[in-house]
């Protein structure tokens, strides 16, 4: 083959490690099918290393697990249930695989901002984006400001998390939002663009205001920032 | 090659456990040590939030297991520095968490506080807190202890769930307050509970977080010890209980793993049977009868015990795991402790895993429910030791050498022998 197609042979073939391996070192848990929901389900009450500290557990004792946590308040659908049960004793049971997978999800290019939203921040976000007074700030209106004054902080925030006090509608929050790396570019502008957008109560945003787009995330990624860093950038506002 | 290490690759050899087990089976304090990548490391070097930030008042110092209802362990280097705990370096675990005293180790006003007594009684009563400090008042140095405690040692046989405590879910306190008999008493006629009444189940003015399903949480004590021993306590080592602790008023139980002291105490039922609240059964309990490392159990009332009295159980606080000492005589001192129910007689110390055993000082504590300090010198040649310790009380009962006999799911009351690994040189 002509040196050219092999260059570009190469530079694919380099481009497509350097993704996967981005994609093991963003996020605590190897990948795997139902990760997400993990992520989603399991950082309403206890911070993530509840769940990779207890790597290791037997199978009984995941499901036992799962059904104490849904005594104990998780919201999950039947299918829900099944991947958690499925990635917890795959990937954290007794006899993980070797090496971790590559994600099954495969990520569309048309994602739902609003699915995407509701499977990974409704349960401490709400469905509607309302929060819960004094635990989860709500995003209704809020989020439309935050981007009008920093465009980049929200991208921000969604990667690196957020940690330190502030106040929204007068309710006092002083919680740590984890980071959610291990989204894809298109599900986090997705996300972005459905609460800021269809939210935006206030008209906050101008008629000209240019919708988050996959590469503004992917050009944000590779900054090593803590929440407390990000916390450090939150605008303020009016 | 540390010991822990070595011992752990013995198990991969005869298990054929993956990498990621074996990291596991380490303990999370010698992985970083041993060089070796984590799973730990994967995650953001901040993914909780601070100690004071959760809790204000508290020591940054503090290891923290969960930031949204305040779950803190603190470093065994630190927690072995004071006879007494500090309110600031003390751990905490909660279930939930009363807003906003919760959240600050400052004490909480008695102004407002009422107490109800209710159930098996004649009537039922409602009391003003404030009348607390009238009454007789009692002081216990006492052993608090998450039942949760040690739980991170059962993962040497099989992995359990639930915080992942090593050694500092527990500290050293003294509580203050009026028996809870003096505050029946002061009725006329005393409350005095019907022959019915075998438990007493206390509630406390917290709830679960806004918009959960979670059950409210409450624990049953049995009436006996709940008579002989509970203490509603308004202080806490000489100053109003902080807030972070269960202020204005605990029911403390001394002698009882931390669970069963309420806090925020408002309520309490005299009841014939025991809470069928998800607290009481099945958290919160251990099987009767030991069970296989890994196997599942179906908790009933009958087949098992909540974690109600402590075990007897040791600590080795000097030297820690992984220290390097001189080579010949070498200081080994803990504390032991039990139930209160009788003494502890003696600590054992042995470097020879368990072939011999040599008795240490010890010094009791005050009253039976605290600390009993242990002191003992063992001549170390050169090389890799392991330094193990064990109480023993007045009625023979010891700690298992290997704490997995008691492997329960989700890992309550550990009590294996303790022991430290060791290079001299």
């Amino acid at each position: 083959m002509n040196e050219f197609v092999r260059r570009t042979l190469l530079v694919v073939l380099l481009a497509s490690l350097a993704a996967f391996t981005l994609a093991q070192e963003e996020g605590a848990l190897p990948a795997g099918p139902g990760v997400d929901v993990v992520y989603a389900k399991c950082q309403q009450c206890h911070p993530l290393r509840y769940v990779t500290q207890s790597a290791g557990l037997p199978d009984f004792l995941w499901a036992d697990t799962i059904a104490l946590m849904i005594q104990l308040g998780m919201q999950v659908t039947e299918e829900e249930e099944e991947a958690l049960y499925s990635y917890l004793t795959t990937y954290l049971g007794m006899n993980p695989p070797p090496e971790p997978s590559e994600s099954e999800v495969a990520v569309a290019a048309e994602v739902d901002g609003t699915a995407a939203y509701i499977a990974n921040c409704g349960a401490c976000h709400g469905a509607e984006g309302a929060g819960v007074a004094g635990g989860f700030p709500p995003l209704v209106g809020h989020a439309a400001e935050l981007a009008q004054a920093d465009r980049a902080y929200l991208i921000n925030l969604v990667l690196y998390g957020l940690s330190g006090p502030i106040s929204v509608d007068g309710v006092d929050y002083n919680g740590m939002m984890p980071g959610w790396s291990h989204l894809s570019d298109d599900q986090i502008a997705a996300i972005l663009n459905h609460v800021v957008t269809d939210w935006d109560e206030a008209g906050t945003l101008p008629p000209n205001f240019v919708p988050y787009a996959p590469e503004d995330v992917t050009n944000a990624r590779g900054q090593g920032l803590t929440g407390a860093d990000v916390y450090e950038t939150r605008p303020s506002l009016p | 090659m540390t010991p822990a290490l070595r011992n752990a690759l013995d198990l991969v050899q005869e298990r054929d456990v993956q990498r990621r087990d074996v990291l596991r089976l380490l303990g999370m304090s010698s992985v970083a040590s041993a060089g070796l990548p984590t799973l730990t490391q994967f995650a953001s070097a901040q993914d909780v939030a601070l100690a004071s930030q959760v809790i204000a008042g508290k020591s940054d110092d503090l290891i923290v297991h969960n930031d949204r209802s305040g779950v803190m362990e603190t470093p065994l280097e630190l927690l072995r520095e004071h006879r007494i705990t500090p309110k600031d370096i003390l751990y905490i675990r909660n279930n939930q968490i009363l807003e906003p005293q919760g959240r600050s180790t400052d004490g909480a006003s008695l102004e407002g506080w009422t107490i109800e007594l209710m159930g098996a009684v004649a009537f039922p009563r409602v009391v003003d807190a404030t009348t607390l400090a009238d009454l007789p008042q009692e002081e216990v140095t006492m052993v608090l202890q998450c039942s949760g405690n040690g739980r991170s040692f059962f993962a040497r046989s099989v992995q359990t769930r639930g915080t992942q405590w090593a050694h500092g879910g527990m500290g050293q306190v003294t509580f203050r307050g009026p028996k809870l008999t003096s505050l029946l008493d002061t009725f006329d006629p005393p409350l005095a509970p019907r022959t019915e009444a075998r438990f007493v189940t206390a509630e406390g003015a917290d709830a679960p977080p806004e918009g959960s399903s979670r059950p409210d949480f409450e624990h049953s004590m049995p009436i006996q010890d709940v008579m002989d021993r509970a203490i509603l306590a308004t202080h806490m080592n000489g100053e109003p209980l902080a807030g972070a602790h269960g202020g204005p008023v605990r029911l403390v139980i001394p002698g009882y793993y931390g669970t069963m002291n309420v806090k925020w105490v408002s309520r309490l039922r005299f009841e014939a049977v025991e809470s069928n609240n998800v607290n009481q059964i099945p958290r919160y309990r251990i099987p009767n009868d030991p069970i296989e490392p890994g196997t599942p159990i179906d908790y009933t009332h009958e087949n098992s015990t909540p974690n109600w009295r402590q075990r007897i159980k040791s600590t080795i606080f000097a030297p820690l795991n992984e220290a390097q000492v001189s080579a010949g005589d070498v200081e080994v001192h803990g504390v032991a402790w039990n139930d209160g129910t009788v003494d502890v007689t003696e600590v054992q110390i042995s470097t020879d895993n368990g072939a011999t055993w040599h008795a240490a000082t010890l010094e009791a504590p005050t009253g039976g429910y605290g600390w009993y300090e242990f002191r003992a010198t063992v001549n170390l040649p050169a090389g890799e030791h392991r330094i193990w310790s064990r109480a023993v009380d007045e009625r023979g009962q010891t700690q298992p050498l290997n704490g997995s006999i008691l492997w329960n799911p989700s890992g309550y009351e550990w009590n294996g022998a303790d022991y430290v690994d060791v290079v001299a040189s």
